[in-house]
């Protein structure tokens, strides 16, 4: 538009290549799609499965695929395995929204505090998580369930705050590399006050981390959630979830294993697509935020 | 202590440091001095320069008098007002008077915001009034269309970024203009386009210029006094013409004389190939490994924005 | 004319010949057709705005091109066989090291930040033959040949201790290791101090001077180039607009572009450095 030359974007080797131009690749695309379809199998089973999920066919209880007009056949009290599977996704979909909501919520501002407030407050912190991060989420869940009884809230909100220090760690990271930058500079020099240096310059530039940073720890609260229904903290009986159905497979696992490899694999599938889909982002993010 | 200030009695201080010091704690203990007692006016209206080679202070200057860093020592006033221990949510006055247009063009821009929204910000936030009035202003000053402000950063070559940058510093219409290295990484093809954006800018606007570079020659072109610094302190200054004419300070020649000249250049080429290149190649004096003499003070090349 | 050194053939053929090169990424083509000579221990400059191809030149020469670029033409070397650009690479290390050596802009890059000084310019002199003895002794002299002081210190610092212009002399004793025969300089002083960079340019000068090796020499100041070059192109939109003596092209420029780079780089009677990105 002007006869400034460096408006040509010729030079690739400066022009960090790929980071924008390529495609998405390809397993950010499998990774996407097992993600939707975990989330479209959740949503679908609000108003619809192919069995109700409390209909015990007695007469077709532990079938094999097929039988019965059982997709994946039944368990051991005559349930559909198929429908079961999609009201679990469900759980599996609301456990992981609000216990990495209640971490990226709370663990979001605070990593950009510990980034901006003096180094003393901020080891101070960073202390505190990493105290918070000895403790696995699974035994903060046992813990939580030890005081305020089991469920799936409370397995949630366990899940949740031992996530938070992920999250801290990661924006805090992020916000060191924003809050160096020349427009933090400006806008310091505009006299934009720090609250609003927060919202307006950090928070935008973390947010690429903050996703990534989500998807990762979507997969492992699909797992401790599995983890604590198994064991019996999570979901209670009446609450579809794929780690309860792993626990009531456990008595016909020699004889009938697929009612347990069904459950299993989902498990395991949503695990590798949430993790494939954040791995994808944080390539697709990373060189534009930090360069690092 | 040194320099030639008293040869123009000084009318009106913008900026005055006293015995300006700054340190800094290494992680691992001890202190690196980044200035050391430096004496400074800069007269109202002036086109300031500093020049100084990495680990000068040159920087660490900038952004004591622009009020980002605190000096350890001295004293610092601006417009009058003693800034030195001021913390940085009493600094509106200074926020009014003082902008800064930074080296980067590509960092000095929020990659998220707007054209519109990055060249407000210094109005919202001082609550003016019609800012999108003012922001259309500013942008055709600095020969920018009034129409970009729907568009982001990376849409822009690096002379447009600088220009938007510049458009950004004199929105909030301050007294002074801080230019940190505002050229250095732009094209050689664009870099006295935008040298002379600004230079135009203060003259019209009669602001107090205040450019920082580590390139003799853009000082020379845009302003008409300069401070030279090395390794923190403060070793010469007057006028443009003077110093470059007739340098003081051992340190102000060595650095007038490292600039290649194209001129000169040209001589030895000549020479090369009248002579058939031979014994002619030591013929910059090496001044017996003055390299790592001057620039290993540990900050050097840091001060560039590594990726 | 001819020459003396070693590796040298007595046949006074151009070092280096390339022509019809072209680089592409994808359909755009970003070095379109060019083609050029540099003969033994000759200094060829580059000139040229960012972006109008100078540094890639460089790279397809050294087969350095990133990823996605593909080159085609031919780049012949004196004494090797065949096209450069379709040679495998593992013979192309064995030229990069013996006969090109490369200097690039940021000194900071181009060393292993794991790796002490030492060691990385050993290394060099053990890919090409040398015992691990023989190679200490010869980092010693090596470190001491590019003025660096006390070279046992250096020899165990790692890249991060060292200041600017020491790394870039470091770099420059690891491409001069082997005396090689082109030695390739991609803004060689671009990110370093003025003070720092006449030193630096000087002991170019004078280690190309001693090993007798040519120079294809880039940078976007125009006065640099001259201090150390013989001939100059001058690049504009991925093409070669100009070329000559350094004398004839920076005082009687014929391309249109070649004039305004003149004009753009005067910014008060005399000449400057600025680092572009």
């Amino acid at each position: 538009m002007s006869l400034d030359p460096t408006a040509r974007p010729v030079d690739p080797v400066t022009a960090a290549p790929g980071a924008n131009r390529r495609g998405p690749n390809a397993l950010l695309v499998i990774g996407a799609v097992i993600v939707v379809a975990v989330a479209v199998a959740g949503v679908v089973s609000f108003f619809w499965t192919p069995f109700d999920t409390g209909f015990t066919d007695t007469a077709n209880a532990k079938v094999g695929m097929g039988v019965g007009g059982h997709l994946l056949g039944t368990d051991r009290l005559g349930r559909d395995i198929a429908s079961l599977l999609m009201a679990g996704a469900k759980t599996t979909l609301y456990v992981g929204i609000v216990a990495v909501g209640i971490a990226a919520v709370i663990g979001t501002p605070l990593g950009i505090l510990a980034a901006m407030v003096p180094r003393r407050y901020s080891e101070f912190l960073m202390r505190c998580t990493d105290l918070l991060l000895a403790f696995p989420a699974l035994l903060l869940a046992l813990m939580f369930a030890a005081i305020w009884g089991g469920g799936i809230t409370t397995a949630m909100i366990a899940i949740g705050i031992a996530t938070i220090p992920s999250f801290i760690r990661v924006v805090r990271s992020g916000a060191l590399v924003v809050l160096e930058s020349e427009y933090v500079q400006a806008a310091r020099v505009a006299g934009r006050s720090r609250l609003g240096i927060a919202w307006n310059h950090v928070l935008p530039n973390v947010l690429g981390l903050v996703i990534v940073q989500s998807s990762v720890s979507y997969a492992i609260a699909i797992l401790a959630e599995a983890g604590l229904s198994y064991l019996g903290f999570g979901a209670g009986l009446t609450t579809p979830s794929w780690g309860l159905m792993l626990q009531e497979s456990q008595s016909t696992l020699s004889s009938y294993p697929m009612i347990t490899v069904w459950p299993a694999l989902a498990i395991a599938i949503a695990v590798v697509g949430f993790n494939l889909l954040g791995d994808g982002l944080r390539d697709r993010f990373d060189p534009r935020l930090a360069g690092r | 202590m040194t320099g030639a200030s008293a040869a123009a009695p000084v009318t009106d201080a913008v900026v005055q440091l006293t015995g300006v010091g700054r340190k800094f704690h290494r992680p691992g203990g001890g202190t690196v001095t980044a200035l050391d007692g430096v004496d400074l006016t800069i007269p109202r209206g002036s086109a300031f320069g500093v020049v100084g080679e990495s680990g000068s202070g040159k920087t660490t200057l900038m952004r004591i008098i622009a009020g980002l860093e605190k000096a350890t020592s001295g004293r610092v006033l601006v417009d009058g007002t003693d800034i030195t221990a001021l913390p940085e949510k009493r600094l509106t006055f200074l926020r009014k008077t003082l902008q800064v247009v930074f080296q980067d063009p590509m960092g000095s821009l929020n990659p998220r915001m707007t054209i519109g929204r990055i060249v407000a910000e210094p109005l919202v936030v001082q609550g003016h009034r019609d800012v999108s009035g003012r922001v259309a202003e500013v942008l055709e000053q600095v020969g920018l269309d009034a129409t970009i402000v729907g568009r982001y950063p990376h849409q822009f070559s690096g002379g447009q970024r600088q220009r938007i940058s510049i458009a950004r510093a004199i929105a909030p219409d301050p007294a002074v203009l801080i230019a940190d290295e505002a050229v250095s990484a732009l094209d050689v093809t664009v870099r006295a386009q935008v040298l002379d954006l600004i230079a135009e800018i203060a003259a019209r606007r009669s602001l107090t210029l205040i450019f920082v570079s580590h390139d003799l020659s853009v000082i020379r072109r845009v302003c008409d006094r300069v401070a030279v610094l090395q390794g923190g302190r403060l070793v010469e200054t007057g006028a443009v013409q003077r110093v470059y004419d007739h340098p003081e300070q051992a340190y102000t020649r060595r650095l007038l004389a490292a600039v290649p000249r194209l001129a000169e250049s040209l001589e030895m080429a000549r020479a090369r190939a009248a002579g058939n290149r031979g014994g002619r190649s030591t013929t910059t004096a090496d001044a017996g490994g003055n390299d790592s003499g001057t620039d290993d003070s540990s900050t050097d090349t840091n001060t560039e924005d590594a990726r | 004319m001819t020459t003396t050194a070693p590796q040298q053939k007595s046949v006074p053929g151009p070092l280096l010949e390339v022509s019809g090169l072209t680089v592409r990424a994808g359909s755009s083509v970003l070095i379109d057709d060019i083609s050029l000579q540099i003969a033994q221990r000759e200094r060829v400059g580059i000139i040229g705005a960012s972006g109008s191809g100078k540094s890639l030149t460089c790279m397809a020469i050294a087969q350095l091109l990133p990823e996605g670029l593909t080159a085609s033409g031919s780049v012949r070397m004196d004494g090797e066989d065949g096209n450069l650009l379709t040679t495998p690479e593992r013979r192309l290390a064995r030229i990069r090291g013996q006969r090109t050596g490369m200097v690039f802009q940021e000194p900071m890059t181009a060393l292993n930040p794991t790796m002490r000084v030492g060691r990385q310019v050993a290394e060099v002199l053990r890919l090409h033959g040398m015992s691990a003895g023989r190679a200490r002794a010869e980092v010693q002299d090596l470190l001491t040949v590019v003025g660096l002081p006390d070279p046992q210190r250096i020899a165990k610092s790692y890249p991060h201790q060292l200041s600017g212009g020491q790394r870039q002399r470091v770099v420059i004793a690891i491409a001069m290791a082997n005396s090689p025969d082109l030695l390739i300089c991609d803004e060689p002083t671009t990110a370093l101090d003025v003070t720092v960079q006449a030193t630096v340019l000087d002991l170019i000068d004078r280690r190309a001077a001693a090993a007798d090796s040519a120079l294809l020499f880039i940078s976007h100041d125009l006065a640099v180039v001259a201090r150390i070059c013989d001939r100059v192109l001058v690049m504009y939109g991925g093409r070669i607009v100009e070329q000559g003596p350094v004398t004839e092209v920076l005082t009687k420029p014929q391309h249109e572009h070649t004039r305004r780079l003149l004009a753009d780089a005067d910014l008060g009677g005399e000449q400057s450095e600025s680092s572009t990105r």
